[in-house]
């Protein structure tokens, strides 16, 4: 007999929980690094065009998938795609993506989500309060990875002791299940990180001029740096490129959480508005937070000259490298410290914790497995997969993890989706679908944009990927010598994973069969 | 910062914020907020 599916207490629920898992470490790192490297204010140009004609379609297509899914008993992509398309024998392979996508993501992410821990800690107890160079912070970063046995660190005793203590508090909230474990969670972190984001936002606009021999260090500038636009840059394919993408990760769309989440919901809840809550949730803290905090700070300490090569330094010097450096000429930069990163703990831990949702919801849904039992066999099966993201991280293991399950799979991921939502459901279709309980109507235009635009738009990425970036991956171009066995063995491992959870998808489907369950 | 960064800001930050504000306002109005 198929499991009681579980569902969401409340509505604030459900939209913590998807704001909860799009607000990321991304959100205050990546996106002011590539609106200021892309064009300053001219980026939002581009971005707020991929929001309206990409993100929030595909947004509105997964929480509508996902509980026309969840009213068949299907939580994950294998049984929502045969759902929607009964004559293809094949599309629930297509499906594994939801699966596998945040299966590899959640192997790296809690990891780095566990350094924010670490950094929280050593805020307090002061042990890089007293660093004021950026070699000095680089220094104190590469200790704790592991990557050189320095002043700070010998090993990775501390790195690992707190991934960790990540690991098991994501294991304790999944296995307090979706009302008693996620939504309870999310429904404090989400407050407590948009606090933590206010007071670092006052903190930054009350910096002014710090330094008064550099008067045009000053706070208003340092916004300038992010906002100032440069609209020649719209003329680059590369810009548009990046700020879809930047959508994409943002808002958490292809990965097939947002499916799983909404399969929790009943059949006249409505996704609209919800949908359009959680993805507004998720650009307050982006674009008016993110793009206030590291940016303008690390402005009036460093200056432009300076800020050119920060800016291209890449996300985590910016996130534990400069930040960290700017909070410590601050008054309570112990303080400060700790509220920048554990607001970066509480946006990283509330994504972890969906990325695991969608594997769990896969044993319950497809094998009825029990909770308690699916969370087991899920801690012990991702708690193997972590360790050479832990332990190779200078091999770019976790680099290649990332193109693969945080890349390149989300967009191949949602292509697949919109185009079966929109020509194997059918358009009309799925308008109705989209609507029933809905709370607004989305403007009709929105049909026309849904239909064309989206698909176009994804393809469009899809093939600028290829065309930019297949054979130097494939031929694993920029990978020193010596860490190519790393990365093969990376990608040979991924490989029999996807075809773990192919077969995985196969035997559930016999299985049914067998037992005569209608719709198999 | 100059003016045009000034008003891209203002544009960006008013169009998020006025979507937020009225997608809370009417979740707040039917009451299902928990």
């Amino acid at each position: 007999m198929a499991l009681k599916r579980e569902t969401w207490g409340s509505r604030l629920g459900i939209i913590m929980a998807v704001a909860g898992s799009a607000v990321g470490l991304g959100n205050f790192l990546r996106f002011p690094a590539k609106a200021a490297a892309n064009g300053g204010g001219a980026f939002m140009i581009p971005y707020l065009a991929a929001l309206v004609l990409m993100g929030l379609p595909l947004m509105w297509i997964e929480w509508t998938l996902g509980r026309y899914g969840g009213g068949f008993g299907h939580g994950t992509a294998p049984g929502i795609f045969h759902r929607v398309w009964r004559k293809n024998r094949f599309i629930k392979y297509f499906g594994v993506i939801g699966i596998f996508g945040p299966l590899v993501i959640f192997i790296y992410y809690t990891y780095i989500a566990s350094w924010t821990l670490g950094y929280s800690f050593f805020s307090l107890a002061g042990k890089f309060t007293r660093i004021f160079d950026q070699s000095g912070m680089q220094g104190f970063l590469s200790g704790y990875q592991g990557l050189k046995s320095n002043e700070y660190f010998q090993g990775l005793g501390y790195a690992y002791t707190f991934f960790l203590i990540t690991f098991v508090l994501n294991i304790a909230v999944i296995y307090r299940g979706i009302k008693g474990g996620i939504e309870k969670m999310c429904r404090w972190a989400m407050p407590a990180l948009f606090v933590c984001g206010i007071i670092l936002f006052i903190r930054v606009i009350t910096l002014g001029t710090p330094d008064p021999a550099q008067p045009a260090w000053n706070i208003s500038n340092g916004f300038g740096f992010l906002w100032n636009p440069d609209f020649s840059r719209l003329k680059e394919a590369k810009v548009w490129l990046e700020a879809a993408g930047q959508i994409f990760f943002t808002l958490s769309v292809g990965i097939g959480m947002i499916l799983t989440y909404a399969s929790y919901l009943s059949k006249g809840d409505d996704v609209v508005l919800s949908g359009l809550t959680a993805a507004s949730m998720n650009e307050v803290a982006e674009v008016i937070l993110g793009g206030s905090i590291i940016i303008p700070a690390a402005f009036v300490f460093f200056g432009p000259v300076q800020m050119k090569s920060i800016v291209d330094s890449g996300t985590f010097n910016l996130g534990f490298v400069t930040m960290p450096l700017v909070l410590n000429h601050v008054p309570w930069a112990g303080l400060f410290s700790f509220i920048w990163f554990f607001l970066l703990f509480l946006a990283g831990v509330t994504s972890s914790v969906s990325l695991a949702q969608p594997a769990l919801a896969f044993l319950q849904d497809e094998f009825d497995i029990g909770r308690k039992k699916a969370v087991t066999i899920f801690a012990a099966v991702t708690f193997v997969l972590c360790q050479p993201a832990v332990f190779f991280l200078r091999n770019g293991v976790v680099d290649e993890l990332d193109f693969w399950g945080g890349t390149f799979l989300i967009v191949v991921f949602a292509t697949i989706e919109v185009l079966l939502f929109v020509w194997v459901f059918g358009m009309e279709n799925a308008w109705d679908e989209i609507h029933k309980g809905a709370d607004m109507r989305i403007p009709s235009a929105y049909k026309f944009i849904i239909k064309y635009i989206t698909p176009f738009f994804l393809l469009v990425i899809l093939g600028a990927w290829f065309w930019q970036e297949w054979r130097p991956i494939l031929s694993m171009a920029a990978v020193s010598a010596a860490n190519r066995p790393y990365i093969l063995a990376t990608r040979l491992g991924l490989l029999f994973l996807f075809l773990f959870l192919a077969v995985l998808v196969k035997v559930s489907w016999q299985r049914k069969r067998r037992k005569g369950v209608q719709g198999i | 910062m100059r003016i045009d960064g000034w008003m891209l800001m203002a544009l960006a930050w008013g169009i998020i914020l006025s979507i937020t504000l009225f997608c809370f306002k009417r979740i707040i109005a039917k009451k299902e907020f928990t």
